[in-house]
């Protein structure tokens, strides 16, 4: 048995002439198989759905058996051909939800398993560079001003008024940016979740300030009930792990699916940390 | 209850608009954030009638889900783009982010009762948009997107 850990995982495209096009080797394959896990993984997809991508692909390398346990921390491949069997163990590191990475992975994988003669290993190590590298494809200020929006219009859903749906798009983009910024400086996720609840409901009761002296001199009695802060920290909850927790569990991936459960309660927990620290900072600067 | 119209109008608006925000939250390919958007708007008025007509958040949530997997697996086919870019960019503006954070606040004011039944509502609308996804997985198997 083999352990290995991410960095371990090929990266760069070999230079070397590559002989066995066809039949890249049980080892090789094993650790490309690993690395396209990793990727799936990392960009948020359920443990089934990493397991398709895997087993497709270890497939079409020519393994004639392949086994696969994902864990939220960990992947764990086995595969085996007509000579011996190998399991390699890889740690993934936790990113952010990329749907752009998991749509590519899926796709190359899909092509590998249709026409496995067309890839080559050094040319699915050089298109998985190209997937792990790729910036993002919006500058932070369409995400910033996309989710403050988003929250915005779930204050419209829960029929927030006009001025209550503003102040939750300040809310919200004030938060994100202080998300963005925080996870740039690679802060732990408890902290940057907390921090930015915290943030959005202060930005969000602020704006709610400035927009009642507005509305009063506009005439205006009422900004309507107050949901600006409820839905400005909207954002924040994690919708893509509360719902492939549930995929996980329905698909008998019990470990997954725990563990994710787990992790998004961690996050609302965070989530109830900065609102209870905007409550306490309330209560105190309130007359 | 009755709906008009321009409630009708106001809700599209807003399911495309939350549908879009994540979507670009979540990184999607730009070709594809049109046909995402309309696919979460869908969901949501499916979601929105289906509420309208008096059936609980759960069953609603549970029929978009459905929809959504249904429909994310023609338009996959159609546009030749992964089925999960349909269905989880779609169903994330049903998550249940309110009572969620009902639960968080009730919780942090002491009031253990109401936290809990906001916990157990909002479980079941995930656990449904969960299952509404996987039963349309096995409603359109075996997937054949790529030829």
């Amino acid at each position: 048995m083999t352990l290995a850990s991410l960095s371990q995982v090929p990266k760069a495209a070999d230079s070397a002439p590559d002989h066995r096009k066809h039949d890249p080797g049980l080892s090789e394959a094993l650790r490309l198989v690993s690395r396209i896990g990793v990727l799936t993984a990392r960009a948020g997809a359920a443990a089934f759905r990493v397991r398709e991508c895997m087993r497709r692909t270890a497939l079409a390398f020519g393994a004639a058996e392949a086994e696969v346990v994902v864990t939220p921390e960990a992947i764990c491949a086995s595969v085996a051909d007509d000579f011996g069997s190998e399991t390699l163990v890889t740690r993934i590191v936790p990113g952010g939800v990329n749907m752009n990475a998991l749509c590519r992975i899926e796709m190359l994988t899909r092509e590998i398993a249709a026409e496995p003669h067309r890839y080559s290993t050094t040319r699915v190590i050089r298109a998985l560079d190209a997937i792990e590298l790729a910036p993002p494809l919006y500058p932070p200020w369409v995400t910033v001003l996309s989710l403050g929006a988003a929250c915005a219009a779930f204050c419209g859903v829960i029929h927030g008024s006009p001025w209550q749906m503003a102040a939750a798009f300040v809310g919200a983009c004030s938060g994100q940016t202080l998300r963005l910024y925080a996870h740039a400086r690679q802060a732990p996720t408890v902290a940057v979740v907390t921090l930015s609840a915290f943030a959005s409901c202060c930005f969000s009761e602020l704006a709610l300030l400035v927009e009642g002296r507005l509305a009063a001199s506009l005439g205006v009695a009422d900004l309507g009930p107050d949901l600006a802060r409820l839905a400005s920290v909207l954002y924040l909850i994690p919708g893509v792990g509360l719902v492939t927790s549930w995929i996980d569990i329905i698909h008998f991936d019990l470990s997954a699916g725990l563990a994710r459960a787990a992790h998004a309660s961690l996050i609302l927990g965070c989530i109830a940390a900065g609102l209870l620290m905007f409550l306490q900072l309330n209560a105190w600067l309130a007359p | 209850m009755t709906t008009s119209l321009p409630q009708v109008a106001w809700q599209a608006a807003l399911g495309l608009v939350a549908t879009l925000g994540f979507a670009i939250g979540f990184n999607l390919p730009r070709g594809a954030l049109s046909r995402v958007g309309l696919v979460g708007m869908a969901g949501f008025l499916v979601r929105f009638g289906m509420l309208t007509l008096g059936h609980s958040v759960a069953a609603a949530s549970f029929a978009a889900a459905f929809f959504m997997g249904v429909v994310g697996y023609y338009g996959a086919r159609t546009f030749r783009y992964p089925r999960v870019l349909f269905t989880v960019t779609g169903i994330i503006p049903l998550v249940p982010g309110i009572p969620a954070y009902q639960a968080i606040l009730e919780f942090s004011h002491g009031n253990l009762s109401l936290g809990l039944e906001n916990l157990v509502r909002a479980s079941w609308v995930i656990i449904a948009l969960a299952a509404g996804l996987t039963a349309a997985r096995g409603f359109t198997w075996p997937e054949r997107i790529l030829p």
